[in-house]
């Protein structure tokens, strides 16, 4: 199961999901991916290394609120690229992995594992055949 | 007539509303390995010309599915989690209102329940009336609802497991009820009647849960599409023989489909696909376009050599004609590193003793017009292009000829004795340095350089068969130690101290022993001699990136060709940029290898947003347009560019992307440096090109072409940039292709003031693919490459206009070993030119 930041608000969630989009779109932006100038967005790329303009990528993620109410937002363990060299100055380099976790340390974040207690039950859907 | 395998687009035809193939890469769009879009491949076949797709996407990242080579029996798919999905684009194009539909969808439930899993839906993106089609309903069963439109939900009985399941699910609407059936497998899992609803336009979606209901299902997704129209049994049965088969999971066809044992193949005879393509609207995109296409063939054909492609590279013609070559000062850089992609290109298991003796005899010949630095690299690469494992006796006999010839050739050869040893050093250490001792007193004492060629060819051979590579490296620090003795009269007392000084400490750091951190400063004793210290400095990073063999090997081709830059550069262009771009380099290359040192004496601009590799590449780049000479350092930015290409692609995976922004910083510094010759830019836009094409010949390909064009290298961009092309092929009785076209010169530039109304001369060219290669590759990239062979062939006539006559006959173009997309392609194409005239319009 995905893992979560939990935050008791949408505003802390909406926040936190911002900062894991700057790093990754600096990563991103580091490894030849164009911003588009419009959206602020990724331009996706095809099998030829391509841009594709009108494939854009726009949010790490968007919060959604669990049945207890609270917001939670996909870990940052989830963002491509882990292993990328976003400094190379540094010794060691540092990685996109080191740096979202040296900012979730710093955030002081909460990560639960998704739980099917999160969500509302599913509808019951009879067949009628 | 012949026969090729049907798709989807021969079975549904313009009523294919909406397809996603996994298999088409070309619908396949990623952003940091992550789908954003999966477009419509019932449009982007010509199912649909000109229709509106159906596009998938989705713009957060990390809803994003993603795709992999691998994914659902070992093959291509697009893999979600639940929580990952695409919103479709455009529903309006789909058959909205009350229609007849069918569905389909290719699944591998890899783990979850599955409660509600949905693969496509469409029709409103609320509470209202939509299609909802997938799987998870009242356990893990094929599923189709209406969601509250009337028809109640239908589902199988059978589990969706871990064995990919096609569901065909058919909406007839056309009698007084809406007849529904529900096939998985080709078997029936439900049917019968609901009431016809009225859809909606206005959201759908692929590949998803809904409203996160507990337990997710991962999944891998084949296929999926929708179409207009109820399929007949006929055409369902051959939809999932041709999705089973194109998977790679025809085991779980149906007993009863007559279609199980082989997929459905349509006739044909006549035109099957038909295009007009311009190579491109702007001169830099026709240029990629074609120099994407340009082969090993059309740069030995450049050296005036009867050669048809890379499997002519064993051959001792076309090496010789490039060693010849690499002896001319103007193309040296470029053609010797031609030299090492054409001999090598095939791989270790290739290069065999043959190729060695070749290679011999390349070496004299190299040597006899002064061996360079570049050219001994290159040299040196051909032999041993893999590392430890390729490196033969044979080919170190080739290396120790080669180096032999060159001790007894005064202060030139002294770089290139270097550069020889240091690549020997390389090849031989391969990936992992040796952890034995090793040290210069302890090395061999061999006095004359045929002691030392003797001697080194032993330790090579002892290397090859693992007997300790600490032996090779003494052979070869006694073998340079032997060929610098010999330029010890015109190199001076000082500069051969400082060369056996910093081969000890390159071989020593190369041996595990610590010494490489010491290397960075450059010892003073050292900068009499350029190119020497450009080897010096990859040797020092070679040193330092001991676990990277492909990049370090990469980074020496590049050291080697700036080092080359420089050599031709000193005394002109002062001593203090000399040694600033010496420094930069070692430190761009020790900032390449991730060893902290990227605090170049250059500061990266805070916009280019660089490190790594690319910021390597970068302070390289600057230090070069700090010295005089631009065309040579030009050429040997692009060399280093293409080699940072194969490092990037070898070394992080992330290929083309980091590969671009070591491109656009070349192209950078060429604008900066104002040394944009045409040859240059050639080289540059070349290099570009092949980070499209993982074959691609790149800057090489780009200055054979420049030389075939002698100086009118500008001249053929334009020429390039307005042609254009029109084609169609067909497929023949024995399983191979034809490719039938024109290609259209613009109007001769001399007279363009005045030709109103007239284009220029056309060539008409048949290309005939044989079995191999029309299995590999579809008719519109079938058609680019027989359009690039012909543009290629026109400008090696050097003057396309006066030229046309010569065009006439049959060349041969080896696929084998380019690549469309992820494909490999194979096999031959044969090409017939047929000059023709000015037409007027």
């Amino acid at each position: 199961m995905a893992r979560y930041y939990v935050f008791a608000t949408q505003a802390q969630a909406q926040a936190c999901a911002e900062r894991i989009w700057g790093r990754m779109k600096s990563a991103c932006v580091a490894q030849g991916y164009t911003i588009d100038p419009a959206t602020g967005g990724i331009v996706g790329k095809d099998a030829a290394g391509r841009d594709v303009p009108g494939a854009l990528t726009l949010a790490w993620d968007r919060p959604r609120q669990r049945g207890d109410g609270k917001w939670i937002v996909i870990c940052s363990a989830a963002v491509p690229g882990q292993t990328f060299v976003i400094d190379a100055s540094r010794t060691p380099p540092l990685t996109l992995a080191a740096a979202l976790a040296a900012d979730d340390l710093s955030a002081g974040v909460t990560v639960e594992v998704e739980d099917a207690s999160w969500w509302p039950a599913p509808p019951s859907l009879g067949a009628r055949l | 007539m012949g026969t090729r395998l049907k798709t989807e687009a021969d079975l549904f035809g313009g009523d294919w509303s909406a397809g996603f193939n996994p298999f088409d890469m070309a619908t396949i769009t990623q952003s940091a390995g992550s789908v954003s879009q999966f477009a419509d491949e019932s449009v982007a076949s010509g199912a649909r010309p000109g229709g509106t797709p159906v596009n998938a996407g989705q713009t957060v990242a990390a809803s994003q599915p993603t795709f992999s080579t691998t994914g659902l029996a070992g093959k291509n798919a697009l893999i979600g989690n639940g929580s990952q999905f695409l919103d479709l684009a455009n529903v309006s194009a789909l058959p909205v209102g009350q229609s007849d539909v069918t569905m389909y969808a290719l699944i591998q439930r890899v783990s979850g329940y599955g409660q509600n899993s949905v693969v496509l839906s469409y029709g409103s993106s609320g509470d209202g009336v939509e299609h909802l089609f997938g799987f998870g309903n009242d356990g893990p069963h094929w599923w189709y609802t209406d969601r509250g439109g009337g028809s109640g939900d239908f589902h199988g009985t059978s589990d969706v497991t871990a064995a990919p399941s096609l569901c065909v699910l058919t909406l007839d609407a056309s009698g007084s009820s809406l007849a529904i059936e529900l096939r998985v497998n080709g078997v029936v899992e439900a049917s019968g009647t609901g009431t016809a609803a009225s859809f909606g336009s206005d959201g759908g979606r692929l590949l998803y849960t809904i409203n996160d209901y507990c337990s997710p299902a991962n999944c891998a997704l084949g296929a999926a599409g929708i179409v207009r129209r109820v399929l007949t049994l006929d055409e369902k049965q051959q939809l999932e023989s041709i999705l089973h088969w194109r998977q790679g999971t025809q085991a779980q066809i149906s007993s009863d489909n007559p279609y199980r044992s082989a997929a459905p193949t349509v006739t044909t005879g006549g035109t099957v696909y038909a295009s007009s393509i311009a190579l491109a609207s702007t001169q830099a995109s026709a240029s990629a376009a074609l120099l994407a296409g340009v082969s090993a063939a059309a740069l030995a054909a450049a050296a005036a050599v009867s050669v048809t492609g890379k499997a002519m590279a064993a051959s001792q013609i076309p090496l010789a004609a490039a060693a010849a070559l690499a002896g001319s000062p103007s193309v040296r850089a470029a053609v010797t590193a031609a030299l090492a992609e054409v001999a090598g290109l095939s791989g270790s298991a290739r290069v065999s003793a043959a190729t060695a003796l070749t290679l011999a005899g390349v070496a004299r010949q190299a040597a006899s017009n002064g061996l360079t630095a570049a050219s001994a690299v290159a040299l040196a690469q051909a032999a041993g292009l893999t590392g430890a494992g390729t490196l033969t006796a044979a080919q170190g006999a080739t290396l120790i000829l080669a180096l032999a010839a060159a001790s007894n050739t005064g202060s030139a050869a002294y770089a290139s004795a270097m550069a020889l040893a240091a690549s020997a050093v390389v090849a031989v250490v391969g990936q992992s340095v040796a952890t034995g001792p090793a040290s210069l007193t302890a090395a061999p004492a061999a006095s004359t350089a045929a002691q030392a060629s003797a001697q080194a060819p032993l330790g090579l051979t002892q290397a090859s068969a693992q007997s300790g590579a600490s032996s090779a490296i003494l052979s070869a620090a006694s073998a340079l130690v032997e060929a610098v003795g010999s330029s010890a009269s015109p190199g001076g007392a000082q500069t051969y101290a400082a060369a056996v000084a910093l081969a000890g400490q390159a071989l020593a750091a190369a041996s595990g022993m610590g010494a490489a951190a010491a290397a960075l400063a450059l010892p003073a004793t050292v900068g009499q001699s350029g190119a020497a210290t450009g080897v010096y400095a990859g040797t020092v990073a070679l040193a330092q990136t001991d676990t990277l063999a492909a990049r370090s090997q990469a980074l020496a081709v590049a050291a080697a060709a700036i080092g080359e830059a420089l050599g031709t550069g000193t005394g002109t262009g002062g001593a203090q940029a000399y040694a600033a771009a010496i420094t930069l380099t070692a430190q761009a290359l020790a900032a390449a290898a991730g060893t902290g040192q990227a605090s170049a004496a250059v500061p990266l601009p805070a916009t280019l947003g660089l490190s790594g590799t690319a910021a390597g590449l970068y302070a390289g780049a600057v230090a070069l347009t700090q010295a005089e000479g631009h065309g040579a350092q030009a050429q040997a930015v692009a060399v280093a560019a293409a080699a940072l290409r194969e490092a990037i692609g070898a070394d992080t995976g992330v290929g083309g992307q980091s590969f671009a922004a070591a491109v656009a910083l070349a192209v950078a510094t060429l604008q900066a440096a104002d040394a944009r010759t045409g040859q240059a830019a050639l080289a540059v836009l070349a290099a570009s090109a092949g980070g499209q094409t993982s074959s691609a010949l790149g800057a090489n390909a780009a200055a054979a072409l420049a030389t075939a064009a002698v100086e009118s290298a500008d001249a053929a961009l334009t020429t390039v940039a307005g042609t254009t092309f029109q084609a169609s092929t067909r497929v023949l009785a024995n399983g191979g292709l034809i490719v039938s076209g024109t290609l259209t010169l613009p109007v001769d530039p001399a007279f363009a003031a005045t030709a109103i109304g007239v284009s220029g001369p056309s060539v008409a060219f048949t290309a005939h693919l044989d079995q191999v290669a029309a299995a590999t590759i579809n008719g519109a990239a079938a058609a680019q490459f027989a359009a690039q062979a012909a543009l290629t062939a026109v400008l090696q006539v050097r003057d396309p206009y006066a030229g046309a006559p010569q065009l006439g006959g049959i060349r041969t173009v080896t696929l084998q070993g380019r690549s469309v997309g992820t494909r490999t392609l194979a096999g031959t194409m044969r090409l017939t030119l047929m000059p023709q005239g000015s037409t007027r319009h």
